[in-house]
């Protein structure tokens, strides 16, 4: 997008502005992407947190061809994987064990978001790594299949079925709520 | 199935958004980040490690071509064509031809040669004499683009005029050919690319298509939406066909405009690109007498006849905008003695019937009718830039006006990329400013500037060799000095506040992918 393109130039260039309109912009859509791969609240607020700082510090060295919504969209992949892997490491999974339909919710007030949010980021939580990340990056942070596929390092025809297999799993998760 | 469109439609519209305590503090964690040096620049990157030593440097080679070539036989088996796709094909042709027909009776064709720069449009169609007249009158014209000159010939009345172009003017036309061939071709597909989703298949002559679909309301008029459907070929990426339809209300969808198949690397028929004038046809003028001032170049026409012209403008590394405009007609004689007496490199703007009194930056707007207007994909940000004169320049009985415009903020410009940019004139015949047309500006390097400020005094100065205070770092140095003075910015505002206080009009508004039928 041309606005992206005129944000990066003006963001290397030192404009507060431009640093300001594209946290401003992509702020919401990194949190919606880390909660729908990580759901928790408190890791994807500092996965976002991590990604946003790191790029602030970026300054002028940083330089970048493609769209800047993407390689956003990646950093927050890569950390989260790093948060992934810590924590299969230390034992730890996500919350798959928590009802769907729970009254019991983080009580972290600083991410806001409605029950039908959280109950998608719950059910996306049942899924294999592979399938939820396809899913959350093809729905949520809108890159098509073949970028999906680029970034994972798998060839195209893995990370459809990896989409299909996701969302038919899921739908089984849901069903009854749909 | 339909489930599995809720599952997906479920996921999609899922969201977080941060509370305004976790935005204040990670607002504030990233302004302290940005003052601070990046930790690790000074790390050794591992590339360079690699490369250090030739044993390794070999066999990083041969990974990497062996990576290349098994990766782009994977792709190609893979391959599924998007509209994405079929835009970057378009964009990477060496010829183009178009053939749009609009209904009814009119039919447009284009040949693009993106190689040369070189242009071929033809136009036959049928308008009502008066509004909504049954009554009509027929428009056939040909334009040819060949490099160095237009060439406009008006098949109805059998004539024939010749337009210069200016040597920059050619240079970055042929520079952003590609973008005008995919936007005639596409209008607007590239900056709605997000907008578009895949509504089903279609065939043409027995090829398969995929048909992509943007639907939106036309903005200032509400009870208009508009279609584009694209068919784009899975396969080879070819776009088989285009269609915009349009309805009112309630009424059906009428359809407005198809353009056949897309010619891509085809032959132009000999003599596409040629300006020889048809046989008995009459010549208004010829090459040797055709003039610079193009109607492409028009900003603003007074009620009394003067009209003020804006050749393309330089866009200096920072985004400060070099323009060079003259005032012709009207019945106001001006004596370039007494105007420009006094007058000062840096300082205020000749006192003319009609003058740029400012630039406005517009990011991302795009204009409808008389209109500017912002849409979903871009902020409403206006940016302004205040004028000083630099020199004038006379060549004949014209005289030109060399200004510098800089913005507040430093915009760096983007390469080949034209930037909105909108004229501020000011009129002896209106007390407030207006807005005139967007500005034709080139991005230019140091050592483009330097050539292009020699081509341009050849042309528009009786002294052909320009003065040493015209440098690109002069410019550069002139710019930082005004950007640094707020109160030329403020009065700028004040006299331009009509403009700037303009309200955002609203958005256009499209339909989500996800619920276009």
């Amino acid at each position: 997008m041309m606005e992206d393109e005129l944000l990066k130039l003006r963001f290397k260039a030192g404009s507060l502005d431009a640093l300001r309109r594209i946290y401003e912009k992509y702020r919401d859509y990194l949190l919606t992407l880390a909660m729908a791969m990580i759901n928790d609240a408190a890791t994807a607020e500092d996965v976002v947190h991590d990604v946003f700082v790191s790029f602030a510090q970026s300054g002028a060295q940083f330089r970048l061809h493609g769209s800047l919504r993407a390689y956003l969209a990646t950093c927050v992949v890569n950390r989260v994987r790093d948060r992934m892997r810590a924590r299969k490491r230390q034992g730890q999974t996500l919350d798959v064990e928590m009802p769907l339909e729970s009254d019991f919710d983080p009580p972290d007030g600083r991410i806001l978001s409605d029950e039908r949010s959280r109950l998608v980021a719950r059910a996306l939580a049942r899924l294999p790594d592979e399938q939820r990340e396809t899913i959350a990056l093809h729905l949520n942070g809108q890159l098509k299949l073949r970028e999906i596929a680029r970034l994972q390092g798998v060839p195209l025809t893995t990370v459809r079925g990896r989409y299909r297999h996701g969302i038919e799993k899921l739908r089984s998760i849901l069903n009854g709520r749909l | 199935m339909k489930s599995t469109d809720e599952a997906e439609r479920w996921v999609k519209t899922a969201s977080f958004e941060a509370n305004p305590e976790m935005d204040k503090a990670l607002w504030a964690d990233m302004l302290t980040a940005r003052n601070k040096p990046a930790a690790d620049t000074t790390r050794r990157s591992p590339l360079k490690v690699v490369f250090r030593n030739p044993l390794t440097r070999v066999a990083a080679v041969v990974v990497l071509v062996t990576t290349l070539v098994l990766w782009q036989r994977f792709d190609v088996a893979n391959k599924a064509y998007a509209l994405s796709d079929a835009i970057a094909a378009v964009s990477q042709a060496r010829t183009i031809h178009i053939r749009t027909t609009m209904y009814k009776n009119r039919v447009f064709e284009y040949w693009y040669d993106l190689e040369q720069g070189r242009e071929h449009r033809h136009h036959d169609g049928a308008y009502p004499k008066t509004y909504n007249s049954p009554d009509t009158y027929r428009e056939k014209t040909t334009t040819v683009r060949d490099g160095q000159y237009l060439m406009k010939i008006d098949h109805q009345k059998q004539t024939v005029r010749f337009e210069r172009l200016l040597s920059w003017e050619q240079e970055f036309h042929k520079l952003q050919m590609a973008d005008l061939a995919v936007n005639t071709a596409l209008p607007d597909v590239s900056r709605y690319l997000n907008r578009y989703t895949r509504i089903g298949k279609d065939s043409i002559d027995g090829q398969s298509y995929d048909v992509w679909r943007r639907e939106w309301r036309i903005p200032f008029k509400s009870e208009i939406r508009v279609r584009y459907d694209i068919w784009v070929s899975p396969d080879t990426g070819e776009i088989g066909r285009t269609r915009r339809w349009s309805r009112e209300g309630p009424s059906d969808w009428l359809l407005g405009s198809e353009t056949d198949k897309l010619g891509i690397n085809q032959e132009p028929p000999a003599g596409t690109f040629a300006t020889e004038p048809p046989v008995g046809y009459t010549l208004e003028n010829t090459k040797e007498t055709a003039d610079i001032l193009r109607r492409d170049f028009l900003l603003h026409r007074t009620r009394q006849g003067s009209e003020l012209s804006a050749l393309p403008c330089l866009a200096l590394e920072d985004g400060s905008i070099v323009a060079i405009w003259t005032v012709v007609g009207g019945k106001t004689q001006i004596d370039p003695n007494k105007v420009y007496a006094g007058l000062t490199w840096g300082g205020p703007l000749p006192q003319l019937p009609l003058s740029v009194l400012g630039l406005v930056f517009v990011p991302g707007a795009q204009r409808y009718g008389s209109v500017t207007y912002w849409d979903e994909n871009a902020p409403a940000t206006m940016v302004p830039a205040v004028g000083r004169h630099l020199i004038c320049t006379s060549k004949g009985d014209r005289t030109y006006e060399w200004a510098l415009y800089v913005p507040q903020e430093a915009t760096p410009n983007q390469e080949s990329r034209n930037q909105n940019i909108v004229g501020v004139v000011k009129s002896n015949e209106d007390s407030t400013p207006t807005v005139g047309s967007f500005l034709i500006n080139v991005p230019v390097t140091p050592e483009a500037f330097a050539q292009y400020l020699s081509e341009a005094f050849r042309e528009l100065s009786n002294d052909p060799n320009a003065p040493v205070s015209m440098s690109y770092e002069n410019l550069l140095r002139l710019a930082r000095r005004v950007r640094g003075d707020k109160r030329l910015y403020e009065d700028f505002a004040r006299q331009a506040k009509s403009i700037m206080d303009t309200p955002a009009p609203e958005a256009v508004e499209t339909v989500p992918p996800d619920r276009v039928q």
